[in-house]
């Protein structure tokens, strides 16, 4: 019977049905803000989703995340509001030039190994929110874009309602899920895994690294942008501030202690640490300290994150059957 | 002409600023190989040490410097044993995400402790010399001197001392200086203690003539990695090298062309060093 419990599948199945009827069971006086705080995970996943994609997947700690996402998010904003485009045209576009920017990123930095990627991916995100900030009327400057329309409406169906949107979101989430899990499970994703391990060894199997992560990266890329640019019109607002790199690094804590390079940390880690922020939001300061503090404690005590708990306790678990 | 020279003592200046939190970054990358992304807030907490020091005991200034250095070579002392240590022998991206962990743990302890508002640190001497059409404040000619005086006890200190021999040789190759009998945990917390001891004297030089707030070590950050790209990783030289070209390079396009293109002419030479030369001006073999 433990195994049945344990099993991978039974738990898979309980958390997306948990995601897809729970709003149907909240009280009403605190639904609206739970169903805003839910979507606001999702966003937050599909960050992590993209980041673990790049550094749980293939080893590449790339802190342009957050750039990458704000790109998405400036350009669906700035098509929606200043040229009256369809959202989800600007959405597709978002996503496209969160693409490009990541192969222009990409193509220097990823020769690079290491701390030199981390840096320059960091130093390029650095760059494009001073390039956000001087770009004056088009993007707002540092006071930022206002006004910006929530998504419209998909043949007669409208995404007003909090709940509606909280389904959209979930869908768009479903499938960035669908991808990356394709991409882990195809052939791919056995030359990423194996570039994680020994970038050297795997060149000389006759796998082009470079293109590899290259192909990565850009993948990533586009699935930061798209969900850069539901971000901004779930918000209706952005700033410099929703493309700087402190962006990518909070993905990065959600993502250690939901744990790094599984699916089910990319959504457990936003869960935990926005519900933790959202309780303690009256001491809003210690905010960084926070997160700064777990990040140091989880990399020494617990490198694998809750879903690495979960493995410890079902390894315990089936030693406990055993006996 | 007068325009020029004002430019570049001002590179001058920010030269040495960045000198001083660059050798931390090449001394610790040397030694263990991990960016230590914490070196800008270190510099950070170095001038809001000054703050509090300053309004704690009406000492002076030279006495806030040393007190400042005191504490900080310790504090790098403890960041590495529980945070670094640990994760020694874990894969390395562990370590460069612990260093982001301790940069952001520094920063909200100081936003706590001292709130996210600007503070202003007197310094000794308030004066402006002039001369020629060009001024300076005396604090500035300040920073330059320290600076000087404290490079050249760094250089003295690789070079002529056993401790700072066996930490260049370290850098060089850690598993030959282990089989030389050179205590290689001892040497990694002098590297930290040294690290955290100059970005701390970099941050009471600047404090009184820069805005200190949380998040003030950031930019510099960013352009002591670039020098330290430039020069090499791991060697100091380059680094000084590197500081000096990077506060020009920000200064002069500033000036003369606009303030965006100065963030864009540091990552720029970063990148054209990395792509055709990514061991650095002064850097051996890869």
């Amino acid at each position: 019977m433990t195994g049945f419990f344990l099993s991978r599948k039974l738990w898979m199945v309980c958390g997306i049905a948990f995601l897809l009827v729970f709003p149907l069971f909240l009280p009403t006086d605190i639904k609206p803000f739970l169903l805003y705080l839910a979507s606001l995970i999702f966003l937050w996943t599909m960050l992590c989703v993209s980041l673990n994609l790049i550094f749980g997947y293939a080893g590449q700690l790339s802190l342009a995340q957050g750039g990458l996402f704000g790109t998405g998010a400036y350009v669906a904003a700035i098509l929606t509001v200043h040229y009256g485009v369809n959202f989800w045209l600007a959405f597709l576009v978002g996503g496209f030039a969160a693409g490009m920017l990541g192969l222009i990123i990409g193509i220097p930095s990823l020769r690079l190994r290491g701390p030199y990627f981390v840096i320059v991916t960091m130093g390029f995100n650095i760059i494009l929110v001073s390039i956000i900030e001087n770009l004056g009327e088009l993007t707002g400057g540092v006071t930022g874009l206002l006004g910006i329309p929530p998504v419209s409406e998909i043949g007669n169906i409208t995404f007003e309602s909090k709940i509606k949107s909280y389904y959209l979101i979930l869908i768009i989430l479903f499938i960035f899920w669908f991808v990356v899990y394709r991409i882990r499970n195809s052939r791919m994703g056995l030359c990423l895994n194996a570039l994680k391990n020994d970038e050297d060894l795997c060149q000389s199997v006759g796998i082009n690294t470079m293109f590899m992560k290259l192909q990565t990266f850009i993948i990533s890329s586009v699935l930061a942008g798209l969900g850069g640019a539901l971000y901004g019109s779930f918000l209706g607002i952005l700033t410099p501030r929703d493309a700087s790199w402190h962006l990518g690094f909070d993905a990065l804590v959600f993502l250690i202690v939901g744990g790094i390079g599984t699916i089910p940390g990319t959504i457990i880690g936003p869960a935990i640490m926005l519900l933790i922020s959202e309780l303690a939001q009256s001491v809003v300061q210690i905010g960084m300290l926070m997160n700064g503090l777990i990040l140091i404690l989880l990399l020494i005590f617990l490198p694998k994150g809750v879903v690495g708990l979960f493995g410890y306790i079902k390894d315990f678990l089936y030693r406990y059957n055993e006996k | 002409m007068a325009e020029f020279l004002q430019q570049l003592l001002n590179a001058t200046v920010l030269g040495c600023v960045y000198c001083l939190i660059a050798s931390g970054l090449t001394i610790v990358y040397g030694i263990m190989k991990v960016p230590n992304f914490a070196q800008g807030n270190l510099y950070m907490s170095g001038a809001y040490l000054a703050f509090f020091l300053a309004s704690l005991f009406n000492c002076n200034y030279w006495g806030i410097m040393v007190l400042v250095a005191l504490i900080m070579a310790p504090l790098g002392i403890i960041i590495e044993h529980l945070c670094f240590r640990p994760l020694r022998d874990k894969p390395h991206e562990n370590s460069f995400v612990m260093a982001l962990g301790v940069l952001m743990a520094i920063e909200g302890l100081i936003v706590l402790a001292f709130g996210g508002e600007y503070v202003e640190v007197k310094g000794p001497w308030t004066g402006i010399l002039s001369f020629g059409g060009i001024s300076i404040a005396f604090q500035r000619v300040l920073v330059v001197v320290g600076t000087v005086l404290v490079l050249c006890g760094l250089y003295y200190f690789l070079r002529n001392t056993k401790k700072g021999m066996s930490l260049e040789a370290m850098s060089q190759n850690k598993e030959l200086a282990l089989t030389l009998g050179i205590n290689v945990d001892r040497m990694t917390m002098l590297a930290f203690a040294i690290s955290t001891g100059l970005a701390g004297i970099g941050g009471v030089l600047m404090a009184p003539v820069s805005a200190v707030y949380p998040e003030m070590g950031m930019p510099p950050l960013l352009v002591a990695f670039a020098a330290v790209i430039f020069g090499g990783m791991g060697s100091v030289a380059g680094a000084v090298i590197g500081s000096f070209l990077m506060a020009g390079a920000q200064v002069f396009s500033t000036q003369y062309i606009s303030s965006v293109a100065s963030d864009m002419a540091v990552f720029g030479l970063m990148i054209i060093t990395l792509l055709f030369r990514p061991q650095g001006i002064m850097g051996g073999k890869k």
